[in-house]
């Protein structure tokens, strides 16, 4: 069968979450002074 | 298998017989013919489908686990990090005037003795070692931060070497970072900063000159647009330089301007890391400027949303990077990152510096967090775990919560914001490859 899943971004790792707390939401970091 | 709870599906811009699915909580994108969605919802894939959509977080075996997952993942990133989080504000002094400031009355020529420079070498020292043996992913992240950190910039260059020394001795990986006005900043400076561990500096540009210089101007009341611009060309090449700004909402439309003048004046995408503009927040009465109140107290304004998706644009057509849409986790969630205050106090979050009653602990103490005042878990209800977009906010911010409502007791719900734009963000980032 024709693979039908064309992937357009395999994601982030969950462990690199720690090392972007506060600036990296949708929002942003609102601590830019 | 059937489809997350956290992964949305958008009409495909370059293929109508398409569809495009967003997992919230991977931030992984695919591409799929629009024939398929029915077989996604009913788990009628292949099993190599099967296999490529469950490692992108897209089909999970019953909502009810992903629930249980979901009510555990910071949890389990805060028993797994090996990373330690430290902002350090060196003093709570500036050289500049900024009108929305929100450290507002809290500043003053409030600096950091060597001695507490030392407790927060000897405290990054014991959180050390009570990591259980190396397993290669331990990291010890600081930003150093101010009032301008570069009023401090002696005191910055020794304690950012005596910790990456610190670390080096334990092999340990070690990354310094500085949100910094930028005026001070020059290139014999900068030499001596990046030798000491310092990766990047955020500096702010709010908009073209004239609207930068009525926001930022130097204490005596002179623009500071030209220093700063002048000190970006001259440290570009030698520390990451992040491009940052803050917007409100008559001026945003101006912000464009600066991406064309910098881009004229040679501080093009290679020089420049990333750029990224966020709306002003207000502060509470007798903290922030007295009388300012052109800020916002929530993302779900209106206006944020059509602002956002107008200067993500205008930042990425010009070939800058800015942050791509995904999970995110407050800092305040984290059981290893702390703000270190000029005077040894700890807090979990800039914005709450100085208020006695969030601050967790002091260096003397040693880093911990013991104290749940900070609604950490006020997330975990009904309404935000049935929400898809959970894992880009988890309660959204805390200090913004607390600005609005006096209070962390409960969610900074954005859910209004990202109905507004989510879906022409996760669009934006396929086309300008930011994935």
């Amino acid at each position: 069968m024709k693979q039908r899943i064309k992937v357009l971004a395999q994601g982030v790792d969950k462990k690199d979450l720690a090392t972007s707390a506060c600036c990296t939401s949708g929002g942003g970091s609102k601590m830019i002074k | 298998m059937i489809l997350s709870k956290y992964c949305l599906t958008y009409p495909d811009p370059d293929d109508p017989s398409s569809a495009i699915l967003f997992s919230t909580k991977k931030a992984s994108i695919i591409s799929v013919p629009s024939s398929m969605l029915e077989d996604l919802k009913t788990g009628s894939v292949t099993g190599e489908e099967q296999e490529t959509l469950i490692g992108l977080g897209m089909l999970v075996g019953i909502l009810e686990g992903e629930r249980r997952e979901m009510i555990g993942f910071v949890e389990g990133l805060n028993a797994e990090s090996r990373v330690l989080g430290l902002k350090v504000a060196m003093n709570l002094d500036c050289n500049l005037n900024c009108v929305y400031c929100f450290e507002g009355q809290r500043k003053g020529r409030l600096y950091m003795t060597d001695e507490t420079a030392l407790s927060v070498a000897a405290a990054v020292k014991r959180w050390m070692e009570t990591l259980a043996g190396r397993k290669g992913d331990e990291k010890i992240i600081v930003t150093f931060y101010g009032g301008e950190p570069l009023l401090s910039a002696e005191g910055v260059v020794s304690l950012s070497r005596r910790l990456k020394g610190c670390a080096g001795e334990e092999g340990i990986s070690y990354v310094a970072y500085m949100n910094t006005n930028g005026s001070l900043l020059t290139a014999r400076l900068a030499e001596r900063l990046a030798d000491a561990g310092l990766k990047e500096v955020a500096v702010p540009l709010d908009g073209p000159e004239e609207v930068h210089n009525g926001c930022r101007p130097f204490k005596g009341g002179r623009g500071s647009f030209d220093t700063i611009v002048k000190n970006l060309l001259d440290v570009s090449g030698l520390l990451g330089v992040t491009v940052t700004g803050n917007y409100m909402k008559d001026n945003y439309k101006m912000f464009p301007i600066l991406l064309d003048y910098l881009l004229e004046r040679g501080l093009t995408p290679e020089k420049i890391r990333s750029v990224r503009f966020e709306p002003v927040t207000n502060e509470s009465e007798g903290v922030g400027p007295a009388g300012f109140r052109e800020g916002c107290i929530t993302y779900n304004e209106e206006w944020i949303a059509e602002a956002s998706l107008m200067l993500r644009e205008e930042i990425l057509k010009r070939g800058y990077k800015t942050n791509r849409i995904g999970p995110a986790v407050c800092s305040m969630d984290f059981d290893s990152h702390f703000l270190v205050n000029y005077d040894g106090c700890i807090y979990k979050c800039p914005g709450i510096i100085d208020r006695e009653e969030f601050k967790v602990g002091h260096l003397k103490q040693g880093l911990a967090f013991g104290r749940q005042s900070h609604g950490r878990d006020s997330w975990k209800n009904e309404e935000c775990l049935d929400c898809a977009y959970l894992p880009l906010c988890f309660g959204g911010c805390r200090y913004m919560k607390l600005v609005r409502d006096g209070n962390m007791d409960g969610v900074d719900c954005r859910k209004p914001y990202f109905d507004a734009t989510l879906e022409t963000m996760v669009k934006q980032d396929i086309k300008y490859g930011l994935v």
